[in-house]
């Protein structure tokens, strides 16, 4: 092989890696819009960073309904390629992290309904937190056995309440987002937020955790 | 508990969410029970904090996590086994139907001119069956499943 070839493809080979570079910080600074419109189209990188975008809020959800990390793990990637399937269905009324919640809390809800949630899951949340180092031991029990009561009581309203619930105190959506997500409007929103919080009180009550939280 | 009749008013001050942020202020200095209602929202949210942390996937993880979409983009089909289970057993019980009548409504040596169909049924919940009778002796059936909803 001649200098002059392979200097030629050591040349193709830097354009290459240029034009990657070039490709991912396109990909990188789009916006969600065009993310959608090119993944849309069928560009897989575009929805590869749709995923790269959205995935921890999609994984929390799944693991707050689910509380286990593998079936998390496992329900999100089920969520993404769902949501790959249905892309031409997106027409952009909600936003698309809305678009993807309200799918992981319908497959949530359906897993839900086939095993009713038990100690398994207050275990993973207690192991989770007992491999975290803590300075205030003392503390981090309390808070372990609140937080499990706390789980346990949520674990008991009914799908639409637990839903809302978890949008909003784990979350941390608003209530216009929560409204997309449950597909429903702002007054059903805050009533069926009342109504879990209502419930859960009465049942952190009948345990005798109000006290202590208070 | 005691109850007030503002303490939807209170939930939405409570989430950043009140049209009225300062009446509900005001309320609270003079209401007791939203006082207390106030409280108990904070300690179960502070109750959520202090005893979890928010599960994440990594960065390095990510080509993990991705190489298991697009393996399930590849290479499950189009349909869902329950889907499949579902459009195949609703087809089936059309089809036994549309027989079953053609049998009883047309004798054997008599020629069939058409097959109507009286009625369709199907256990898989939320699913309908609708059909379309046509000039030229066709029948459309038109099987729908159930949507997903958070109800
Ligand atoms: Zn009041």
């Amino acid at each position: 092989m001649s200098v002059a070839m392979d200097v030629s493809l050591f040349f193709d080979g830097c354009a290459m890696k240029e034009n990657e570079r070039l490709r991912r910080e396109e990909l990188h600074l789009a916006d969600e819009a065009r993310l959608v419109a090119w993944a849309q189209a069928g560009r897989m990188e575009a929805f590869e960073e749709l995923v790269r975008r959205f995935r921890n809020e999609v994984y929390a959800l799944a693991y707050h309904f689910l509380r286990n990390r593998e079936e998390a793990w496992d329900t999100s990637q089920e969520v993404f390629i769902k949501a790959y399937r249905s892309l031409k269905q997106f027409r952009g009324e909600a936003s698309f992290k809305s678009w993807l919640l309200r799918i992981t809390a319908n497959h949530c809800k359906d897993q839900f309904k086939k095993r009713r949630l038990n100690a398994v899951a207050v275990e993973d949340e207690i192991l989770m937190n007992s491999q975290s180092p803590d300075p205030h031991p003392g503390k981090q029990l309390e808070s372990k056995e609140l937080g499990a009561a706390i789980n346990l009581a949520i674990n008991q309203l009914p799908a639409k309440h637990r839903t809302a619930f978890m949008l909003r105190e784990f979350q941390g959506l608003s209530y216009e987002e929560m409204a997309q997500v449950m597909q429903c409007s702002l007054g059903t929103v805050m009533s069926r937020l009342h109504h879990a919080r209502k419930k859960l009180q009465n049942t952190l009550k009948e345990r005798g955790v109000l006290e202590e939280l208070q | 508990m005691k109850t007030c009749r503002h303490q939807n008013t209170v939930e939405a001050f409570f989430d950043g969410e009140a049209k009225d942020p300062e009446w509900v202020e005001a309320h609270l200095a003079d209401c007791a029970v939203c006082r207390e209602y106030h409280s108990l929202l904070s300690a179960v949210r502070n109750g959520i904090a202090a005893s979890r942390q928010a599960p994440s996937i990594a960065e390095p993880q990510f080509d993990l996590f991705m190489s298991g979409i697009a393996e399930g983009i590849e290479r499950q089909p189009r349909y869902s086994f329950r889907g499949l289970w579902a459009y195949t057993s609703l087809v089936t019980a059309a089809i036994l139907v549309g027989l079953a009548l053609a049998f009883t409504l047309f004798p054997a040596n008599r020629p069939v001119e058409a097959t109507e169909i009286q009625a369709v049924y199907t256990d898989y919940d939320g699913a309908t069956v609708d059909w379309y009778p046509s000039d030229d002796g066709s029948t459309t059936i038109w099987i729908k499943t159930a949507g997903d909803d958070l109800e």
